[in-house]
């Protein structure tokens, strides 16, 4: 497809909202139906903090979902919604939502990257009027009988998410990454933000206010 | 080539009488025929009377007032252009089922008879354990009254509406049809029943320990479930309306459709999402749900066949349409389990995620919103006896109650203590054991709902087929099927039961369970009148509270 728009990449955690996925992952694992499995599945979601920490970004995010194996899709998704309407739409940067609103105006298409659940990240994108396919976010696998498998639908999208990822999805929607616009927050999105023309950080953490520093990226606090 | 079904063509100025339209879902079918069908002929409801008597009165106040009527109301600009759109389109008969030709005076019933072209009998007792009795005046001579009626009409054509739950304790596919034996396979015959019947009730009653009025009825009821079970049905209302149906069916004056919803709740979209009224299946459960009761026996994988009742009242318009063009007989089952099957297990969860989502409101109690609703509520197997089970909870709070009541404060206080305090801590212990007493009695309440719940619950897993149903619901044209339109294989049972099915019990119905009133919608000052009332004459019944 040829490159004939552009688009505005806001990564959720960290420029949009502050919360981490984890803290999404922990909600629905604390409203799971049994209280024992409240528990286990908590020692579980535990276990992901230092795989994360230890740079394998990917294997984390399968920790930290596999969890919720065995939730059915009807609790995964009223959770999922009730978390993202509660604790992300409330929650919106406004120095984001103001560079959300100038993007648009300028006529990028808004694409929302997440490493979070679609379903946290839905009620978000309804209230930024961002379009459900402009929502790149983490697909949980049901089984038979609509229960979440434990494990993620292919590709997964980690804190990790870089340039491969970009080109790819830039290649199926037609857009000029060129002349895109990208906004992360940590470390981890330098890898997004080196492969979109126009890169900005918000509120950024050390590593990425270093890496934007050096490579001369905008930086806009929050 | 099929010719498309119109149902507003075929009840263009018909004439229809209606029996049991102050009903939760009678209300909704008549509403909704107003509403889609502006060109039928003449609408007669057949109603008791109110306070002084006035059948007319009590119906121009449900169409002033009612939310049932609410879509109708706002589409003629308010009650007064409703009664001007009414306004020789709709009149009154007053009447009761449990008499003979409805209590309507011969010469009456006679002269409806001659522009009468259906008669559509909603008017039944759905308690689950009623008076023997009177289920059957209702259930099974009242349809015969009904039909009596429909006798003598022009074209004899009757509707009759029953449940699907007649099909008795059976699990696996339930077909459209009448059946000629019970579930348990024996022969059945009405009238020998109703004498088994009347002879079971009189006994039970002789054997009565108490004379007093609440005992003797305890003691009918008691013996009409009896009965009911032995035959193979889950309560007595079951047997009555199977009973009512194969009375019916055995007439040859009369042309019978027989329409049976399963259980039917909330509105969908008409006359508004969430419109439900009175104490129906799911209200008591759901009820149950959201307090702090936790292990719920049942079978997870059960089938919960849930229709919405504007699902069922648009089938209803066009069976009803179908019945008067002499294109529809015989049986129609209005469910979803063959279909869009609903699981007791995910009711039950989605029960649990709409209390949660309940507990959150401004008004809850901190116990609710801090505790219970953190809590869900879980399947169990009826033997269950886990310490949140109701056997376990009935002992401890009988446990409790004894040792509260039992304690005296003097006995074990020392006397310093007794002297400062002893006064305020006896009515500290009268309070607790007041509470222990009534969580005792609600505790048994609970105990006999879940019994009488069971059969829906765990026992039997139906699967009410509606082929016919759906066939007569297909041939509807595009632009009906908009209007009158069945089909309940794309309902979104989450977004059904969290969204509507659940605001809707909690505005409509679990207040009443709490002993409250819902809200009605204000009345207009004064009520306009438009309601002829035909059949007032001396010998017609009076009307009973």
């Amino acid at each position: 497809m040829p490159a004939t728009s552009t688009a505005a990449f806001f990564r959720v955690e960290g420029a949009l909202v502050a919360r981490p996925s984890i803290a999404a992952a922990a909600y629905l694992v604390l409203a799971s139906r049994h209280i024992a499995d409240r528990v286990t599945r908590l020692s579980a979601l535990a276990l992901s903090l230092p795989v994360a920490l230890s740079g394998d970004h990917t294997t984390a995010s399968r920790l930290q979902w596999m969890g919720l194996r065995g939730m059915s899709e009807d609790r995964l998704v009223t959770l999922g919604e009730e978390y993202g309407a509660k604790y992300l739409v409330p929650h919106v940067r406004e120095a984001a939502r103001r560079l959300l609103d100038e993007a648009r105006r300028a006529g990028h298409r808004v694409i929302l990257v997440s490493d979070s659940l679609d379903v946290t990240v839905r009620p978000l994108a309804a209230a930024l009027g961002v379009a459900e396919e402009d929502v790149v976010a983490n697909v949980l696998e049901l089984g038979p009988g609509s229960v979440v498998t434990g494990r993620l639908r292919e590709p997964i999208v980690g804190t990790g998410t870089g340039g491969t990822w970009a080109r790819k999805l830039a290649g199926e929607r037609g857009l000029d990454l060129a002349r895109s616009l990208a906004y992360g927050a940590h470390g981890d999105d330098a890898l997004l933000l080196s492969v979109i023309g126009r890169p900005c950080c918000v509120a950024p953490d050390r590593v990425l206010r270093r890496v934007a520093r050096d490579s001369g990226w905008p930086v806009v606090e929050a | 080539m099929t010719i498309p079904f119109s149902v507003r063509e075929s009840l263009r100025g018909k004439h229809v009488l209606v029996t049991g339209a102050t009903g939760f879902l009678g209300k909704v079918w008549v509403a909704l025929l107003l509403d889609r069908v502006p060109d039928v002929g003449r609408v007669t409801l057949l109603a008791r009377g109110d306070g002084d008597g006035s059948a007319s009165r009590r119906v121009e106040k449900f169409f002033a007032t009612s939310p049932a009527f609410r879509a109708l109301r706002e589409k003629h600009g308010g009650a007064a252009g409703l009664a001007a759109f009414l306004e020789g389109k709709l009149d009154v008969v007053r009447g009761d089922v449990t008499e003979p030709l409805c209590g309507v005076a011969p010469a009456a019933a006679e002269d409806l008879g001659r522009t009468l072209d259906i008669v559509v009998h909603f008017a039944g007792l759905t308690d689950f354990e009623p008076d023997p009795a009177r289920a059957i005046a209702i259930n099974v001579r009242g349809s015969a009254h009904a039909a009596d009626l429909a006798a003598l009409a022009r074209r004899a054509r009757f509707v009759h509406v029953s449940t699907c739950f007649v099909a008795g304790n059976v699990s696996g596919d339930v077909p459209e049809a009448v059946r000629a034996t019970t579930p348990t396979g024996q022969p059945f015959d009405v009238e020998a029943e109703l004498a088994t019947l009347t002879a079971r009730v009189a006994d039970a009653e002789a054997k009565s320990q108490s004379r007093a009025r609440k005992h003797l009825a305890r003691a009918r009821a008691t013996a009409g479930t009896e009965r009911a079970r032995e035959l193979g049905f889950p309560n007595f209302y079951t047997l009555s309306k199977a009973m009512g149906e194969r009375l019916l069916a055995a007439r040859r004056d009369i042309a019978l459709t027989i329409v049976r919803p399963s259980i039917v709740e909330c509105a969908l979209a008409y006359p508004f999402a969430g419109w439900n009224e009175g104490i129906n299946t799911s209200a008591p459960l759901v009820w149950l749900l959201q307090t702090a009761f936790r292990d719920f026996p049942c079978r997870e994988s059960v089938r919960f066949d849930v229709v919405p009742v504007d699902t069922v009242a648009k089938g209803l318009c066009t069976i009803v349409a179908a019945t008067v063009r002499d294109g529809a007989d015989g049986v129609y089952q209005i469910g979803s389990s063959d279909v869009n099957p609903f699981t007791l297990g995910r009711a039950l969860e989605l029960t649990a995620l709409g209390a949660r989502k309940h507990h959150e409101r401004p008004e809850a109690s901190r116990l609710e919103r801090l505790v219970i609703k953190h809590l869900d509520a879980v399947a169990v197997g009826v033997d269950h006896d886990g310490p949140l089970a109701l056997p376990q909870l009935k002992r401890l709070a009988k446990e409790a109650k004894r040792i509260v009541g039992e304690t005296k404060l003097k006995d074990v206080l020392p006397s310093a203590i007794q002297g400062l305090w002893g006064e305020a801590l006896a009515k500290r212990q009268f309070e607790l054991h007041m509470k222990l007493t009534v969580a005792d009695v609600a505790l048994g309440r609970v105990e006999r709902m879940l019994e009488l719940f069971q059969p829906f619950v765990h026992d039997n897993d139906w699967c009410f087929r509606s082929d016919r149903f759906r066939a007569l619901d297909g041939s509807l044209s595009a632009e009906e099927r908009a209007l009158f339109g069945s089909d309940v294989r794309t309902l979104d049972w989450r977004r059904y039961w969290l969204d509507v099915e659940w605001p809707g019990l909690a505005k409509w119905c679990l207040p009443l369970i709490s002993g409250e009133h819902p809200p009605d919608d204000p009345a207009p000052e004064p009520l306009p009148r438009f309601a002829r009332e035909r059949g007032a004459e001396p010998h017609a019944t009076e009307a009973r509270a």
